[in-house]
Parts: structure tokens; sequence; C-alpha cells
């Protein structure tokens, strides 16, 4: 499988002002989030809690 | 013979187990010869537990040759993520912070398999903490140049390289499917809730899942199957053909962003389905843009409530790029993960009629294909440059949003690195695995 995909081997047309990652802040992205909020928009509903949900463990292991 | 017993996949030994021409003995000393020979350099297993698979294999050889076979997985060496508990084993998290730590009892997961009289050999390498997605320090045994994906890296790297027969990850936003896509194996995750976390350290509650890998469907089928039942509608073999299903596949504005190798494996995955006599149609989902901002004000938020809450005394151990995550989860608004999680729910809503319209939805596991070892940044489809780990997420963590179950499989021998991910309706786990089943027969 050829390295083909490294930034360096495809074309010099990227647009190297976008930032990645953590670089874009918490506030930017509620922003971006709250632009698909609508009127319509349902209320905050977290899926079930069930047997499926981790706890933090008494110990003093992580 | 060892090496001949390694080739067989997960439900072949269990076969040839159940007809007594292959013990849990000999498969477990196949399987830690294979450790011993491979791991220096492939870097799988954070602790290899060799005196108690050994027990439990002669444990298991003695309760099947007593008649008490307890099921496809009994007598079978299997792997788990270095984030779940194993009693007596170090749960090291894949964190420098946590060296040392003794487990004091088994997670619910590991309670399952052994219940099932499966012989765990030992825990698997992880991203630190679970919080990233390429695999560092793991060798990707399909091209060492090649990121091995993670956070579960170690578990598909294990399962790839044939040192054992299944292996547990967690899947946060794509820890299970990612790795495997790189490592050009399956990687499965159950619907959200299914399955019990307890003894698993969190990185984000309300996503956190479990998944398993094997080398084919029905491997990870098979280990699933002892965490969630899965009604399969025929058993392990799964459907005979494809012909009548309905597969909705993302329009060009949600596949722009995957790059054009990528997309035309998956439109040669497509291809297939349709020719097996699916019907494939195209389906509306949210641009990946948005589960993508979900899943950094979900899981770090969440993170950053448990490690700097649960864990203040260690945070400054953990590595640069885990605190530096925390630090920007900390920062996270409360308006912000509130609307979060109700654009979360239109997410959930619209994967929900999707899927009342076909019966499940086909797209790529990753829009790149597995960056070169420490690369930082790739480049999309769209030409926008994105860091690594960013990129990976874009097409699985929806689905830790919704939760519904997903399972990535190889497109094909000749597009490594390139996963087809297929997405069921909640609780529809058993179908959806026939589904894949049924594509990994068409391209094997």
């Amino acid at each position: 499988m050829p390295l083909d995909d490294t930034p360096e081997a495809t074309d010099p047309t990227v647009d190297s002002s976008e930032t990645f990652g953590l670089q874009v802040s918490p506030a930017e992205r509620g922003e971006a989030v709250r632009r698909h909020l609508d009127p319509e928009s349902p209320p905050i509903q977290l899926l079930p809690a069930g047997p499926g949900s981790s706890e933090p463990e008494p110990s003093a292991g992580p | 013979m060892s090496s001949g017993i390694l080739e067989l996949d997960l439900v072949e030994a269990a076969r040839l187990l159940g007809a007594g021409e292959v013990s849990p003995v000999e498969l477990t000393e196949a399987a830690l010869d294979r450790i011993e020979e491979v791991d220096d350099t492939l870097g799988a297993f954070v602790t290899v537990a060799p005196e108690r698979a050994r027990a439990a294999a002669r444990k298991a050889q003695r309760e099947i040759a007593a008649g008490d076979r307890r099921g496809v997985l009994h007598g079978i060496p299997v792997a788990v993520k270095d984030l779940i508990a194993v009693e007596g084993l170090p749960r090291t998290a894949g964190s420098a912070a946590f060296e040392g730590f003794v487990s004091e009892s088994d997670a619910a997961v590991v309670e399952r398999l052994e219940r099932v009289g499966a012989v765990l050999v030992g825990t698997t390498s992880l991203d630190e903490l679970a919080f990233a997605t390429t695999g560092a320090g793991i060798v990707n045994p399909v091209d060492p140049r090649r990121s091995a994906g993670g956070s579960s890296g170690g578990s598909a790297v294990a399962v790839a390289a044939a040192t054992c027969w299944g292996a547990l990850g967690t899947d946060t936003g794509g820890s299970v499917r990612i790795p495997a896509a790189c490592c050009d194996v399956v990687g499965f995750k159950p619907s959200y809730g299914s399955v019990d976390l307890s003894g698993v350290v969190p990185l984000a509650w309300s996503i956190d899942h479990i998944g398993a890998f094997g080398r084919s469907v029905d491997d990870a089928a098979a280990l699933s199957e002892a965490l969630v039942p899965l009604s399969r509608r025929q058993g392990l073999d799964g459907l005979d053909g494809l012909e009548g299903l309905r597969i909705g596949v993302p329009g060009e504005r949600f596949l722009a962003v995957a790059r054009e190798e990528v997309r035309s494996a998956f439109e040669r995955a497509v291809g297939v389905l349709s020719r097996r006599g699916a019907i494939v149609s195209e389906v509306e989902l949210h641009d990946s843009d948005v589960p993508l901002n979900l899943q950094y004000l979900t899981a770090l938020a969440e993170a950053a409530a448990y490690h700097l809450s649960g864990h203040p005394d260690r945070v400054a151990d953990y590595g640069e790029g885990v605190r530096a995550a925390l630090e920007w989860g900390a920062e996270v608004g409360a308006r912000d993960y509130i609307d979060a999680q109700r654009v979360r729910t239109s997410v959930r809503r619209r994967v929900d009629d999707v899927l009342a319209g076909v019966d499940c939805v086909a797209l790529p596991t990753m829009p790149v294909l597995p960056p070169a070892v420490e690369q930082e940044e790739v480049v999309l489809g769209t030409g926008r440059r994105e860091d690594a780990v960013s990129a990976m997420l874009r097409y699985t963590c929806m689905f830790n949003h919704t939760g519904h179950p997903a399972v990535s499989v190889p497109v094909s021998a000749e597009d490594p690195g390139v996963g087809l991910q297929l997405v069921g309706e909640h609780g529809g786990e058993g179908p959806l695995l026939d589904v894949a089943a049924a594509y990994e027969r068409a391209v094997r």
C-alpha cells in the first residue's frame, strides 16, 4: 500500500488556514453545533442509562 | 501443529475443539508461543498472563472432557484491552500514571467471558486512557508503516497477528472500528447500553461502548455473544445472500471528505452488495462535521469531569496530549454541552428515521487510509487539512452519539486499511452481523 495520502503527497491547493483538533476552541465548536439547533430541536434527552453505564470505581486505580 | 492451529479462525478452532481434535491447552500454548514470537516487535500486549492462561486452559480441558462444554468460547484464548479490569492483573489504562495498579476484581465483561470458559491470555495496549485513535507505539502487522489505529489498537493487532482468537476493546468515538479497519480485521460495537461496562475505565459515560474484534464477522459475533444476545437469523453461519436487503448509502455531500482511494474502495463494496441483490438507495445523514463537534464537546467535557474530579492527584502524571485534552474539556461551557446533547438527539432521530426505511446503512469506516506512523495531519477528500485523530473519527463517532450498533468489515484483500462500516437499528445486532457476514463471504 503506497503511502500516498500524506499532506506532502497531495496537491498544493490544500487550505492551510484550517485549524485542527484542540486548536478549535470549545466555544467555537459550541457555536458550530448551535447552527444545527432550531425552534423544533428536541429538549436535552440523554440515552437511557442501563447496565452499560460505566461508573468510576472507588479504588485508587484508573 | 501450533502454526497450523494459529491459522484457524475462532469458529473453526471451536469446531475442532468440540470434535476433540484440538485441546484448550494446545490452543493456549500456541497463542502464548505466538505472543512470545511476535509481541516484542508489535507491542500489542501490556500484560501477558501465561500462568493464569494455562490454569484456565487446563480447567477448560477438564470441563470439556467431562461433557460440560459451555459453548463456542470454552477453551478459546482471548485478550482484553488494558482499560478493562482483570482480577490480579495490572490495569494501567495505557498511562504511566497508573503503573503498578492491580485490579481487585473482574470487570463484568471479563466475568462473562470466564463464565463461558474463555481463556484470557493478557491485556492489550491502547492510546493513553483511550484518548486518541492512532495506536501510538503499536505496530500494524498489515503494514508497519501505517498506524494500527486506536484507541484499542493492541486488541486489533493481537487478533490480526493471530496471537489470540478474539479480543475486546472499548469504543467511544470509533476506537474498535477504526483499528479494525487499519488492521484488516472485524470490529463490532453493539448498541449503547447493551453491555455492562462496570469495571471499565470510563472515557465519556454517555458514549462509551464495549466492542469485539475477530478475524471474521462470525468470530467477532462469537465473542460478542458472550456479552449481549445477538439473535442472528441463521446462527453463526449468517445469511446465504444479500438478496432484497435494503441498504442506505450516504450521498455526495457526506462522502466529499473521503479521499479518492477510500471512495473508490467503498464504491466497489457497494457494487458487491448491489450485485448480490441488495437494493441500494441514497440516504441523508448529518455532515460529519456535526458528530465531530459533538464528539469533542461531549467526550472531552465528560472525560474532564471524570479525571479532574476523580483522579486530581494523578492528572499531573498524564501525558501532555491527554492533559491538553482535559484542559480543553474543562473549558466546555454548560450551554455548549447542553446544546450539543440537543443536537445529538436530532442526529439520533435522523439515523432512526433513515433506518426505518432501510435494513442498514453502509459507509466507509474512515474517510482516509490509516495515516503513516506519527503522521499528525492528513488531507481530506475536499483538500482540507485536518489532524489525523479528527479525520479518523469522522465516520464512526456519529454512532457513538446515536448508540446504534455498527461493525467494520475489511472491504477486500485488494483494499488494505479500508473498512466497510455497516450500521443497524438499536437492538438489531444479529441482523446487522448477518449482513456483514454475507458481505464478507462475497469478497473472500
